[in-house]
């Protein structure tokens, strides 16, 4: 019997597909594991890779078409088979692969190459991927793993280690916990004497592709701005002193940047082929700096939130990535980022957009400046603010007005308040 | 004096270090010499694991024959009489058939046997019964061990006798006083008990059996008791006097104790007679041991040492597995042995095995799980009415790393190998728990230990909130 192929839907939110090329015509003979076509979607670019071997009968949408998920877009089965009739056409839920969750989720991998890691039940973020986008396919899956004992796994997973180029010291290179130790605690210097090599975290890989892509996609645009925190510092103290709680700065900055967000829509907004999509809740994303890498947990309608609720709710999920408690899920669906490296003395940078993100707010040190104010020196804490804005979506006076109000919030910090 | 032709390997001592590397290395088509000055087999095979085997099935069927009234079945005139001549013949013919087995082995191999004395003259030559020098590449020492001894006056009495001497006796005491309740210490005190005779067990430490895991010396020391014996816990030997053909053993606590024999059992030493020429030698010692990397490498290069010898682990099988590998590492090999995963065996009744560690060394090294399963909650073993054990699994609580495994029952020397080749794999609890075990068996009970630790026994309520 025929066998369908379906558009794969390849995350939660995917809905459609484009078929970039096939790789494949009508009457050619194919294998499982052969790439039929390269698909793309609103996220990234990967390859679909065959299910079945055979023959492929019938190819149903042409280069270039969109087609909504887990449609049928060929047919494969022996040479001179009928296809099955439309009524018959319907996917079968079993065939359907489930949209990943969990940290796989973020991982570029074909369907195939997912429910293969799904039967030998192992992680997606220990495989190097081979395919022409950095998707990881399921050959990858099948020539790794298996030969790794389940602790070395539980340990590999949980450091986020990856197994690329570990010896193992175990019957035909079975990698054991021992094997592990040693990539961890040696970290040889590298043959040519060139210096140590270190193994990034998954976390960092991730972060360092993503920022890439960001860089080279976005045409962003940043700006500095300085703005008065004396009454803000002044107000936090008085917070402080009287609330169980303690309010941070960056509470009081991420309740700004939600207000502004609430009045300023375009920069909560998703850039999308020839359109914009304003996110319907103002959720922000901030940058948590771990011993695993860089992560970024979102708190939700943080423009519906009080300063006390807004502070307990940060402290909560700072202490999640500390530990290494966060979940995927409390790091999707951000609209904004703020990224606060004040602590360092630094006083501008130009923080690199969240992608899909619109903009992304760095927040600088306080220091004490001098200010003159009606006619007398006055020392003020003064506190550095920069923002990278998507030039797509905002243009520069439209950003201005956003970073702006920023200032304006906290120069006004009764406002956050209100 | 005569010289022999030149050996690839020369092996000094046919126990189980010895005659393992011997067969392994003519295995590798190397020319293989094998000195043994007694019987073949070593401790193991004449003296110690088999025939206290043979002796312990007799307690056991003298158990069963207790037990029967109480699953249904009359024995008439049921009167036990022990015929000791008749049972040392029934030993000495299982350690004849065993030994033998051996002896071919190593000839059909082409391993050629000297019977005497070795002793290693220098790095590539060994003297055989002082007339006749062998010469080869290497040396490979399994002197193996013999009982310590400990001085006390009147330790050396013709009435205190070693395991090996208590195994040969043909007529039994009345009464029997062991010294030191370790691993021989309690199987002889049990097949004694079972024979009728009336036993005494002293122990320095606080517990019997001072190195297993404190569940299995309390489950054994409560079962001692029940049959009979006396138990003096934390108290020293201070002195033996003889008697009229009996033993008086006066003890720190004052205690005295009477007994018509005496078993010294407080341990193994080195036997470290193939080499009197230590110094001369340069052969590095440690503790009385012969000191040896993970290699089974001695401070020489060139000689390999294996076994009870090395004080590494006084066990057959782990005797078996440093034989093998000074075998391999002497034919040109690098290879490190790995005496992690040895697990340790009481034949006692129930059989008490162990692997890893025991609850108290893990609880040092990690932030640990235990579970445990009673085997009176398991099928098989009240059938069998022998329902007195249980399994004990000690994980690491971050990744369910299996530490160690401590088991008590019938069965549980062939359990604890289940364990031992999963700790091995590196088999985690959560895949433990998983795996499906034939119903019903005793070998089931780990699998629910192991879901215990985890929080989710089937077969046990949910008692316990760790």
């Amino acid at each position: 019997m025929a066998e369908a192929v379906i558009m794969p839907k390849t995350g939660m939110a995917m809905e459609e597909g484009v078929i970039v090329e096939w790789f494949v015509k009508e009457g050619d003979k194919v294998s499982t594991g052969d790439v039929l076509a390269e698909i793309e979607t609103d996220k990234s670019t990967m390859e679909l890779e065959s299910d079945c071997s055979g023959t492929v009968l019938r190819i149903l949408y042409e280069e270039g078409a969109t087609v909504p998920v887990v449609e049928t877009i060929a047919w494969i089965g022996s040479a001179g088979e009928e296809i099955p009739m439309a009524s018959d056409t319907e996917p079968n839920s079993d065939n359907v692969p489930a949209a990943p969750e969990g940290r796989d989720a973020e991982i570029k991998a074909t369907p195939a190459a997912r429910r293969a890691a799904g039967e030998k039940k192992i992680s997606l973020s220990m495989i190097t991927p081979s395919g022409r986008h950095g998707e990881i396919r399921e050959a990858d899956v099948l020539k790794s793993g298996g030969s790794t004992t389940p602790l070395a796994r539980r340990i590999a997973e949980d450091k986020n280690l990856s197994l690329d180029g570990i010896q193992g010291s175990g019957h035909a290179g079975r990698i054991y916990s021992a094997d592990l130790k040693n990539q961890i605690e040696k970290q040889p210097p590298s043959e040519s004497g060139q210096g140590r090599r270190i193994p990034l975290t998954r976390i960092q890989i991730i972060t360092g592709k993503r920022m890439l892509q960001s860089h080279h996609e976005i045409p962003a645009v940043s700006m500095d701005t300085k703005a008065d925190v004396t009454r803000l510092l002044e107000i936090r103290t008085e917070l402080n002193s009287a609330l169980k709680e303690k309010v941070s700065i960056n509470d009081l900055l991420l309740k700004a940047a939600g207000m502004a967000l609430e009045e300023n829509p375009r920069l909560n907004s998703i850039f999308e082929g020839n359109e914009l999509i304003v996110n319907p809740s103002i959720n922000i994303a901030m940058a948590v700096a771990t011993e695993r890498g860089l992560l970024v947990p979102v708190v939700r309608d943080v423009n519906l939130l009080s300063i006390r609720q807004l502070s307990l709710q940060t402290s909560e999920l700072i202490r999640k990535c500390r530990e290494g408690d966060i979940t995927p899920g409390e790091m999707e669906g951000g609209s904004f980022t703020v990224s606060n490296i004040g602590t360092y003395g630094v006083t501008s940078f130009t923080p690199i957009i969240n992608q899909p993100q619109a903009a992304i707010l760095g927040v600088c040190a306080i220091e004490d400046h001098l200010k003159m104010m009606d006619g007398e020196i006055r020392s003020r804490k003064i506190m550095g603010l920069s923002i990278s804005f998507d030039h797509r979506i905002a243009d520069g006076a439209e950003s201005a007005v956003f970073f702006s109000r920023i200032r304006e919030l906290l120069e006004q910090p009764l406002t956050l308040l209100a | 004096m005569r010289m022999s032709g030149k050996y690839r390997i020369i092996v000094i001592g046919g126990g189980p270090a010895g005659y393992v590397a011997a067969i392994k290395a003519s295995q590798s088509g190397a020319r293989v010499a094998l000195i043994e000055e007694d019987s073949i087999g070593g401790t193991c095979l004449n003296r110690g694991c088999i025939p206290t085997k043979a002796y312990l099935k007799n307690a056991e069927i003298i158990e069963n024959i207790h037990k029967a009234s109480s699953r249904g079945i009359r024995i008439k005139d049921s009167g036990i009489e022990i015929d000791m001549k008749a049972t040392l013949r029934m030993k000495n013919r299982i350690v004849t058939q065993l030994t033998g087995g051996v002896k071919s082995l190593l000839k059909a191999g082409g391993v050629e046997i000297y019977t005497g004395r070795g002793v290693i003259q220098s790095a590539g030559t060994v003297l055989v019964n002082n007339s006749q020098l062998l010469t080869g590449k290497n040396i490979i020492i399994a002197g193996g061990s013999d009982s310590s001894r400990i001085p006390i006056p009147g330790i050396d009495s013709s009435l205190v006798l070693t395991s090996e001497e208590l195994l040969s006796i043909d007529e039994l005491p009345e009464s029997l006083a062991v010294i030191g309740g370790g691993v021989i210490g309690v199987e002889m005190a049990l097949i004694f008990l079972a024979f009728g005779v009336k036993v005494e067990i002293i122990e320095m430490a606080d517990s019997l059996l001072p190195f297993m895991d404190t569940s299995l010396s309390d489950l054994i020391e409560k079962k001692l008791r029940r049959n009979g014996a006396v138990i003096h816990k934390g108290s020293g030997l201070k002195i033996i006097e003889e008697e009229k053909d009996s033993l008086s053993l006066k003890l720190s606590s004052g205690t005295i104790i009477n007994a018509e024999k005496a078993l010294l059992s407080i341990g193994r030493v080195p036997n470290l007679s193939a080499i009197p020429a230590l110094e001369k030698l340069n052969l590095k010692t440690e503790k009385g041991s012969l000191a040896v990397n993970d290699y089974m490498e001695t401070s020489i290069p060139g000689i390999y040492a294996a076994g009870d010898i090395t004080a590494k682990k006084m066990l057959a099988h782990a005797a078996f597995k440093m034989g093998e590998i000074a075998a391999e590492n002497a034919l040109g090999a690098q290879k490190p042995v790995d005496l992690r995963y040895v697990p340790s065996v009481v034949y006692s009744l129930p059989e008490l095995a162990s692997v890893g560690l025991s609850e108290e060394e893990a609880s040092r090294k990690k932030s640990i799980r235990t579970g445990f399963f009673p085997l009176s909650a398991n099928g098989k073993a009240l059938a069998a009415g022998e329902s007195e054990g249980f399994v004990k699994i000690i994980t690491d609580s971050r990744y369910g790393e299996v530490l160690g495994v401590h088991i008590a029952g019938p069965g549980a020397s062939e359990i604890i190998n289940e364990a031992a080749a999963l700790m091995a794999m590196e088999v985690t609890s959560h895949e433990i728990a998983d795996i499906i075990h034939g119903h019903p068996s005793v070998g089931e009970a780990f699998m629910e230990a192991a879901a215990d630790s985890l929080g989710r026994c089937i077969h046990l309520p949910p008692v316990r909130l760790r």
